[in-house]
């Protein structure tokens, strides 16, 4: 078990080296000098070319891709945001433990309801909660984010001033981004763990559960349950990329200062260093969520053998 | 579930005259309410996108100083925006926008992610091992996010954003076309074709890409419906179709700081984006329950 966990980590570092590359790549041609845009439109040709010098901006691209990556992994060091006149590795870590707790509760809040809703729509199959449930997930799965969350914010905080529309410190300002960047993860969730228990309550093992005289509650969480659990452990894997990726939209709604509403900042200022550690960031968490879902499935189910 | 392709195209399409596999998948789909209803939304939507100067009451850009914010009354039904330009004849202009970029953005991703999928499955070894290797460190990116960084890349505009949003489609297009080309490879009629002298390029376009067409075109429709997500997200964001042109999600952006006195602005972009989305998903259910064998009545 301890040797396929170490190989996974190994092997996750080519995909991340891989992800560096790509992204300098793209930002590394993208149209606009980092000069202009660290020293302003009116610089003197003097400052501009001892800014470059300075960042070695001039050097080739080889050369400024190596450095990146040794920096980034020998010391940490992500590189240098022009437009915040900081490290990029400090203002990312102001900023991760808010959107860390933000994916969390969501990651919970829609595990915790989306779970029970699928398993009782499949014990009720079409009953009037069922089909309720059924459409209420394709809505919820149509919804853009930043639309559930001014929706959100028109019903609780405009009409009926419930909840707070801004900040992410008090449990009620938490309310609303948790429930706007579940919304359709829940949907989805639910939609999963229903079919997937229609699948396994028609098994004979289930049936064997019922024939012993079994509980109904007993037959649907002890047997029922745990043999649904890999497709949807998978889609929340899944899904934690999204939310990620959601997290952009709904800082910027409620805005929160997380490492998204920093990644928009810097987009809207051409900051690339700031976007290139903001995506590396988010995809190194996605790689690793994945990676523990990879190794809760082999607890989760003793027939997947690790190899 | 490179089993259950295989059989499915195989005998339904190559064995059989006249694209039978289809016009069962067709007699299925028209059994499913929710499905034509969806149809029926998108054709509705096309057309209104394709007659958009005629079925506009105004121009998308129309400015009325007289009217600015005005709730929905008879002349203008869903209201007035904050230059005073009819929100209906936008919505209506904006489904332009949504129907190319989801439709053209999926196709590129299709065309390019069927074709990398297809060289990876057909030849295999090192080419495949390469190809899928790529696609692997695309899929570390979250696709939002790489679908953010191309088009802050590219800079505003419509034809970057349906590249944007397509390239970040790609991988799976790519690794469902090389599941289904495994599954049809080693079969005999294409070793008939390559034993009657058809070149690698031949085998894949004519034999190989028709009997693989299933599960990608399930996968398109529900692509269509993510990338005018993705689209109404970036333009959210301020990096897709620049104003005045309209926009779903950009209009729903533009919509936000009259949250509090004028609620309707943030509401009807946000219903057009979810009709559409939530039709395209019923389509997508529709075809693939249509053409999953395991579903058969």
């Amino acid at each position: 078990m301890l040797k396929y966990i170490v190989r996974r980590v190994f092997l996750l570092i080519p995909v991340i080296l891989c992800v560096m590359t790509v992204l300098f790549t793209i930002l590394y041609f993208t149209p606009g000098d980092p000069a202009h845009i660290a020293l302003g439109q009116e610089a003197t040709r003097e400052a501009i070319a001892a800014f470059r010098t300075e960042h070695g901006l001039d050097d080739p691209f080889v050369v400024q891709l190596g450095r990146y990556i040794y920096r980034a992994v020998v010391h940490a060091d992500l590189g240098y945001s022009y437009a915040m006149k900081s490290p990029v590795s400090y203002e990312l870590s102001t900023r991760i433990p808010t959107t860390m707790k933000l994916a969390f509760w969501a990651v919970a809040f829609s595990t915790l309801v989306g779970i029970p809703l699928g398993v009782i729509c499949a014990i009720r199959q079409y009953s009037f909660l069922d089909s309720v449930t059924t459409l209420v997930t394709l809505l919820g799965v149509s919804m853009p984010t930043f639309w559930t969350g001014l929706l959100l914010i028109l019903a609780f905080s405009v009409h009926l001033e419930w909840l707070p529309s801004m900040g992410f410190s008090t449990p009620g300002e938490m309310v609303l981004p948790v429930v706007t960047l579940s919304g359709s993860t829940i949907a989805i969730i639910a939609r999963i763990t229903r079919s997937s228990m229609l699948e396994v309550i028609r098994t004979d093992y289930v049936r064997t559960a019922r024939a012993k005289g079994q509980k109904e509650r007993t037959v649907i969480l002890r047997h029922a349950l745990p043999n649904a659990m890999i497709p949807i452990m998978t889609i929340i894997s899944m899904q934690f990329g999204l939310l990620l990726g959601g997290s952009l939209i709904t800082e910027a709604i409620f805005s929160i200062s997380g490492v998204g509403r920093l990644m928009i900042e810097a987009i809207n200022m051409r900051d690339y260093p700031i976007i290139q550690g903001g995506v590396l960031f988010i995809s190194v968490a996605f790689c690793l969520v994945n990676l523990v879902v990879d190794i809760l499935y082999a607890f989760v189910d003793p027939r997947i053998h690790v190899r | 579930m490179g089993g259950t392709v295989m059989n499915k195209t195989v005998t339904g399409n190559s064995f059989t005259k006249g694209n039978s596999m289809w016009r069962y998948t067709f007699i299925r789909l028209r059994r499913n309410y929710l499905a034509m209803a969806g149809l029926v939304v998108i054709l509705l939507l096309a057309l209104t996108a394709i007659f958009a100067e005629r079925i506009a009451p105004y121009g998308y850009a129309t400015q009325d100083y007289m009217m600015i914010r005005k709730p929905p009354s008879a002349k203008h039904l869903l209201g007035t925006d904050e230059f005073g330009r009819d929100v209906l004849s936008r919505l209506i202009y904006g489904s332009r926008v949504s129907l190319q970029v989801g439709f053209i953005a999926v196709s590129i991703a299709l065309a390019a992610g069927g074709m990398i999928g297809a060289v990876a499955g057909y030849f295999g070894g090192k080419i495949d091992n390469l190809l899928m290797r790529i696609m692997d460190v695309q899929l570390a990116i979250p696709t939002i996010l790489l679908a953010i960084v191309i088009s802050s890349v590219l800079g505003p505009g419509l034809f970057n954003l349906m590249i944007a949003v397509g390239i970040t489609a790609i991988p799976r297009f790519a690794r469902l076309m090389r599941a289904s080309v495994l599954s049809v490879k080693n079969t005999e009629f294409i070793e008939a074709a390559r034993a009657m002298g058809a070149s690698h390029t031949r085998v894949i376009l004519l034999y190989i890409l028709p009997n693989c067409m299933a599960p990608l075109i399930v996968q398109a429709t529900i692509n269509v419906a993510n990338a005018i997500l993705f689209a109404a997200t970036l333009s959210f964001l301020g990096l897709g179709v620049q104003p005045p042109y309209p926009e779903w999600g950009g209009m729903l952006s533009a919509a936000r700081p009259y949250l509090r006195s004028n609620a309707y602005l943030s509401v009807f972009p946000g219903l057009a984006i979810m009709i559409t989305i939530v039709a395209l998903n019923c389509v997508g259910d529709g075809l693939r329950d249509a053409l999953d064998p395991k579903q058969k009545r």
